[in-house]
């Protein structure tokens, strides 16, 4: 029986002695100290009065994009009154897109409404749920798989047998296991038209995942509490676009549909893909350790404040960040493969019309081929799209109409500038060269201050 | 008709004498009140509030037991190794350390089914975080053997694993695991 005893003994003193430590590891493990945040604004402050308001205006020159050209019924168009978002995970990688964890992996979805009064679209965000990330690594981008974009209000048409454009019911699209009206964009944002001139353009996903870069990249400790900001650029930048489409028997019809403008990849006629377009952005920062700036302004406009060194500790200028419409990789190149006409209706004027069609299409498709021998083809559209791609957006935007709030700015160095509202018109960024500094630059933060453009 | 009249008593009474013979030698040495030590493998998995963190997976562990006399009561020791993967980058080890008291159910059957109970501490460590501590534990579970020889035993068992931490400060939530796995007992010290 003294075997059995002894046993016992141990047995309480494995018990006795096993608890060490004063952590609330299963907590600790469910909780996450990282809060994801999206936004749909170019502004990143909290401050709803420091946000631009919703212009819903619908005019040619405003918000219906050059590509709608075969059905023009801009009398029927309306602006959006509901954005819907489905979001299937999202993943932190490296900044050369490597390694990535995925840091919230439950399908999440948002319907927020076009005003100035949504969360989604009054500085305030959507929380995405997520896990923690891990101490230590550096984490240069967050992938986001997107699986829907939706905007509500678009509409569908057709020409009858006599040419003449008339309305069908609204297109419907499946959002969260429901039918809804509206028109999922994010289909279309998969390539970039730079991207569908390839070959490999079929594995080729610009949205599953939308790669958004964090500014100045993402490093915590084990104790850290930070909040991860992401802003996809959807408020005053949105536009009204086409998709043609027909059948072998002649059928023509279109889908008007509202979805991101289209000012860094210009969309034409015809165009298919509309990827590139959907611009974002995120930052990071702690709780703690950040502060308030608010100040003036002589007129409306854009306050910027970007850190003035990047994450490798450079200094860097806002001509880092916006890019040039004088470069000449700005402008989208002519040279293209020309789109052949459609079908002819059954009528005498719209056989002579696909002909005529057809005669410009194949004087194009040589002057396409030219191109393509001597090299201007491959040149000019490479460079393009390596421009575009050096686009960055900004970590910190308020909007002035005379004062402005820009909050949650971590504690560091920053360089502001201003652009007045003029040169940033609906449906786009501002240009480097519209950009002024701010006279007191660089400006050290370590609590809130005042930074008067006046 | 004769013979098959024989033929048939004599089967009859061979099955009596084989299955006599078998019993006898159950009653004669039972070998299941040995020593034992043994290991099992198996799906370790995470219920309730556990559950909404990690996955299942499959580990397994170790047990020695002792017979209390000749009572149906055994001293059992265990341990085991278990990792949790999620979909994400949260992973949850849990090394339990425990020991136990075992009844034998009175089931008059060479199967042998046995319930248990035990208490213990347990290494817990978690990641991304990185951190770990031994918190106390707690276990119940069930037990069903039968003899692959007399060295051998053969059975499946199921162990519920509560680990408490909510008496903590700041802790609200414990730990919940459910181990299945076939498990081998080597009768040892006959």
């Amino acid at each position: 029986m003294k075997k059995y005893l002894k046993f016992l003994y141990a047995l309480a003193i494995v018990i006795l002695i096993g608890c060490t430590g004063d952590n609330a590891l299963f907590d600790e493990l469910s909780n996450s100290r990282v809060t994801v945040i999206i936004k749909g604004t170019f502004e990143s402050t909290t401050d709803s009065s420091s946000i631009k308001g919703w212009d819903t205006t619908v005019s040619a020159t405003q918000s219906i994009d050059d590509s709608v050209n075969d059905m023009i019924t801009d009398i029927s168009e309306t602006f959006p009154n509901t954005f819907m978002v489905d979001i299937a995970e999202m993943r932190l990688a490296k900044e050369d897109g490597g390694s990535d964890d995925k840091v919230a992996y439950d399908r999440q979805v948002f319907t927020a409404a076009v005003s100035d009064t949504d969360p989604f679209f009054n500085g305030v965000g959507v929380v995405l749920d997520c896990e923690d990330i891990k101490p230590g690594k550096r984490y240069g981008m967050v992938m986001l798989y997107i699986r829907k974009l939706i905007f509500d209000n678009a509409t569908q048409w057709h020409f009858d047998t006599s040419g003449n454009i008339e309305q069908d019911d609204a297109p419907e699209e499946i959002f969260h296991e429901k039918d809804i009206h509206g028109f999922d964009f994010n289909q279309l944002m998969v390539n970039t038209y730079y991207d569908y001139l390839k070959q490999n353009y079929d594995d080729i996903n610009r949205v599953f995942p939308l790669v958004v870069p964090i500014d100045g990249g993402l490093l915590v400790d084990k104790d850290d509490k930070v909040v991860i900001e992401v802003r996809l650029i959807i408020k005053n930048f949105i536009k009204l676009y086409e998709y043609n489409f027909y059948n072998d028997n002649g059928y023509r019809a279109a889908y008007h549909y509202w979805a991101v403008s289209d000012w860094l990849r210009a969309v034409e006629p015809d165009d298919i893909y509309m990827g590139g377009n959907l611009l974002g952005v995120a930052r990071v920062y702690k709780k703690e350790e950040v502060a308030t700036v608010s100040g003036t302004t002589a007129s409306s406009g854009y306050v910027i404040a970007i850190p003035a060194t990047n994450m490798y500790g450079n200094p860097q200028t806002i001509a880092d960040y916006f890019l040039d419409d004088d470069n000449p990789g700005w402008t989208r190149p002519s040279v293209y493969e020309p789109v052949a006409p459609l079908f002819p209706y059954s009528t005498v004027e719209g056989y002579l019309d696909y002909y005529l069609r057809y005669e410009q299409y194949k004087v194009e498709y040589n002057v396409f081929v030219d191109a393509v021998n001597d090299g201007s083809y491959a040149t000019n559209w490479n460079a393009y799209d390596w421009y575009k791609y050096a686009l960055r957006l900004p970590p910190l935007v308020a909007h002035s109409s005379g004062s402005y709030t820009l909050t949650n700015v971590p504690y560091g160095d920053y360089l502001f500038y201003f652009v007045a509202d003029s040169n940033v018109p609906y449906g786009m960024l501002p240009d480097v060269d519209t950009i002024n500094p701010y006279t007191g630059n660089p400006v050290t933060i370590n609590s809130n201050i005042s930074v008067n453009f006046l | 008709m004769k013979n098959n009249v024989l033929y048939g008593m004599l089967t009859i009474l061979l099955v009596f004498i084989i299955a006599g013979n078998g019993y006898a030698q159950r009653k004669k040495g039972d070998y299941f009140l040995k020593p034992q030590i043994g290991m099992w493998f198996g799906p370790v998995t995470p219920v309730f509030s556990t559950a909404d963190d990690v996955d299942t997976d499959l580990w397994g562990g170790g047990f020695m037991r002792f017979n209390i006399s000749s009572l149906p009561l055994k001293i059992g020791f265990d341990s085991s190794y278990e990792h949790f993967k999620s979909e994400g980058i949260k992973e949850l080890t849990i090394i339990p350390v425990y020991g136990s008291l075992l009844w034998r159910l009175p089931i008059d059957m060479p199967i042998v089914f046995q319930l248990k109970a035990g208490a213990g501490s347990a290494k817990v460590m978690i990641k991304p975080e990185n951190m770990e501590q031994w918190d106390p534990m707690g276990m119940l579970g069930f037990e069903i053997s039968f003899p692959a020889g007399k060295w051998i035993n053969i059975g499946l068992r199921i162990d519920y694993l509560f680990i408490y931490e909510e008496y903590r400060k700041g802790a609200s939530k414990n730990g919940h695991i459910v181990n299945t796995g076939l498990t081998l007992y080597l009768n040892i010290g006959i």
